[in-house]
């Protein structure tokens, strides 16, 4: 690996451990495995950051004379791929050696809803047969901190690194340790700039904030307890939008 | 109820045209969208030039939103000359999006004083302004009601933001598709991102003729900028309300190189499987392709990767079947590439043309495919296979349909 960020091993831990627990030993995996991941706002460090409004500016301001020269070249250069929000995807494809289907979305609950949606269609559809649905969460760092402050301050203090995953199939020859009931999503369209409060979600069910992997995080803590026939999570941001899903624990 | 996929509304900001009658005249007359970068003072940057969007004004700090909204604008009415699409068609906004760059300028504002102490840090566009948030308002315009699809598979979002939308629209879950990308990194950061892994060019004093796909003297990407979005539609819906229709995505597939974190499979496994399964949704043969829109972006190793994927796909028909790269003209828009150049593939079956590589003189080793140099030539094929791959083995392609009233 030339370079590996903290939301590609966050994204990476979770789904190896989803991935091993499913123990798919089908030889035809590669081209039959879908990804499908959702990560939050992009990430930025807090160190690299600090080094470039240092070595960027001359009193107090942007000197890009200094930013093209001083701060370019002090970065490393493979910090530009912790811009690119795809690299968790090619973490996970090139560990397992996945070449199937992939969607790669941000950077809320709704859009981990609409990776599941996209997981369930390509199974349903027969284009893979088995699906990692995969979030991570980077949210201590600079940026994403920034982000969190400025719409819901009430949750920085309660954020968390997180990471979570599923594997889905429609395979009948696996034991699943959960099935998937009912997936529902709504959306009335609204102006974020005046209502930026839905920009964030949380549904509370959780001690922490745990960004867009809540929902998985929920689901695979209650599948491990199985202390109930049906785990359901439901974020309702206002009577509009909402995502919901219920699963059977088997 | 025919469940095929039809174009019935396009639109576009790119650096050669702020509308599609604009842009139309840009690709066949082979305007360059290139020059050297006015948007902010570049200084020492290995790389000074770009294909930057023009007179687009907008209240957005973050140009990509502004490009967005336009370009949806655009191509919703079209489709829709209220501008609105109809709230009984459960449709859908699937968009390819670049992330949110921080400004350096507000960087060192926030660092200097401290959060609390700069007053606008608790707005959405101080430091850098959420992507999403331009979704929401492309749907609050349009009236869509469906979360939107959001996709940042870098390179490849914007074709896998249409690939998407098919395959809502042929599975009978939507009626209406409003589908698309937008980006810009012509930012300080951006610049300086792909300049530090060398993935740019740095013909500076030459930037009309510095983005040269499969020539052998590229050197790297131009960077460009803009948006591109298509209604899809239903085609029994799309007929039902007498809309014309531009053409077709007769198929969408994608995959995983599972490669290298920034090179292409070097015989380019990775796109011959995406082509294959767009084929394969499409139900076509690779003899069935007339032309092919390449991905083409002028690096030293995406070109004879991507020129090796189609060789191996067309067989001895590389020799005949026309390939024609559009980011010789208009730059590599990152998120909006797919889109802009499906947009280009419609408007090449309505003018009956392609437009030529822009720059390519000579071949490079490993590049050879039927090329089109210097100028557009006449097109009457049925079906133009259009690929987006992406840094990290993202590969997404699609097949576009001629429409024959």
């Amino acid at each position: 690996m030339k370079f590996f960020s903290k939301q590609d091993g966050l994204t990476l831990a979770a789904c190896h451990q989803a991935w091993s627990q499913a123990n798919i030993n089908d030889p035809d995996y590669a081209d039959r495995t879908g990804i499908y991941l959702c990560v939050g706002i992009l990430p930025f460090e807090d160190k690299p950051l600090e080094k470039i409004a240092m070595l960027s500016q001359s009193d107090g301001k942007l000197d890009m004379h200094k930013s093209s020269t001083d701060s370019f070249n002090a970065m490393n250069p493979l910090l530009t791929f912790k811009c690119l929000p795809n690299m968790p995807l090619f973490h996970v494809s090139s560990h397992f050696g996945i070449t199937g289907r992939y969607f790669m979305t941000y950077p809320g609950i709704p859009e981990w809803f609409s990776a599941l949606n996209r997981a369930i269609e390509d199974l349903q559809q027969g284009l893979v047969d088995y699906a990692i649905v995969g979030s991570a969460a980077d949210q201590n760092n600079y940026l994403v901190s920034h982000h969190l402050r400025r719409i819901r301050p009430d949750l920085l203090e309660k954020s968390i690194d997180a990471s979570s995953a599923l594997v889905l199939t429609t395979r009948e020859e696996f034991k699943p340790i959960g099935h998937i009931n009912t997936v529902e999503t709504s959306y009335k369209a609204f102006n974020p700039l005046e209502n930026k409060s839905l920009l964030i979600q949380n549904a509370g069910v959780l001690p922490v904030h745990a960004g867009v992997v809540e929902p998985s995080l929920y689901l695979t803590l209650h599948l491990e307890k199985a202390t109930a026939t049906t785990v359901t999570y439901t974020w309702q941001g206002d009577a509009d939008n909402f995502c919901k899903i219920e699963m059977e624990v088997l | 109820m025919s469940n095929r996929v039809v174009v019935t509304g396009i639109g576009v900001v790119t650096p050669i045209g702020n509308n599609s009658d604009e842009f139309c005249q840009g690709l066949f007359s082979m305007k360059s969208g290139a020059g050297p970068i006015k948007r902010f003072d570049p200084a020492e940057l290995p790389t000074r030039i770009a294909c930057e969007v023009k007179g687009v004004e907008g209240e957005f700090r973050d140009v990509k939103i502004t490009f967005a909204l336009k370009a949806a604008r655009e191509a919703v009415k079209q489709a829709f000359p209220n501008g609105k699409v109809p709230a009984n068609s459960d449709s859908i906004l699937s968009m390819g999006i670049g992330l949110e760059l921080f400004s350096v300028d507000d960087l060192i504002t926030l660092h200097n004083q401290g959060y609390d102490n700069v007053a606008d840090a608790n707005s959405l566009t101080f430091l850098n302004t959420p992507s999403d948030i331009c979704a929401h308002l492309i749907c609050q315009e349009a009236g869509i009601n469906h979360s939107p699809l959001l996709h940042i598979s870098a390179c490849a979002a914007g074709t896998d933001a249409i690939g998407t939308a098919y395959l809502k629209i042929k599975s009978g879950k939507t009626k209406v598709a409003l589908a698309g990308g937008t980006d810009s990194m012509i930012n300080p950061m951006g610049i300086a991102g792909f300049c530090r892994i060398t993935a740019m060019t740095t013909k500076n004093d030459t930037p009309q003729t510095a983005s040269m796909p499969f020539d052998e003297e590229r050197d790297g990407f131009v960077i460009g900028e803009g948006a591109g979005f298509l209604v899809l539609e239903n085609e029994t819906h799309a007929k039902q309300r007498g809309a014309q229709i531009l053409g077709f995505i007769a198929g969408y597939g994608n995959s995983l190189d599972a490669y290298s974190i920034s090179d292409p499979h070097p015989e380019g496994a990775g796109a011959l499987k995406s082509m294959g399964r767009a084929l394969s949704a499409a139900g076509l043969r690779p003899q069935d392709i007339s032309a092919i829109n390449a991905h083409g972006t002028g690096t030293p190793k995406n070109d004879p990767a991507e020129a090796q994927a189609i060789r191996s796909l067309l067989g001895l028909r590389y020799k005949e079947v026309p390939v024609f790269a559009t980011k010789s003209l208009i730059g590599h828009g990152i998120s909006s590439a797919g889109a802009v150049e499906t947009v280009a593939c419609i408007l090449s079956f309505q003018e009956n043309k392609l437009h030529a590589t822009k720059n390519l003189k000579k071949v490079a080793p490993g590049c050879e495919l039927h090329h089109i140099f210097n100028n557009p030539i006449a097109f009457h094929g049925n079906y133009i296979l259009k690929n987006s791959f992406g840094f990290g083995g993202q590969n997404g392609s699609l097949v576009v349909g001629r429409w024959e009233n």
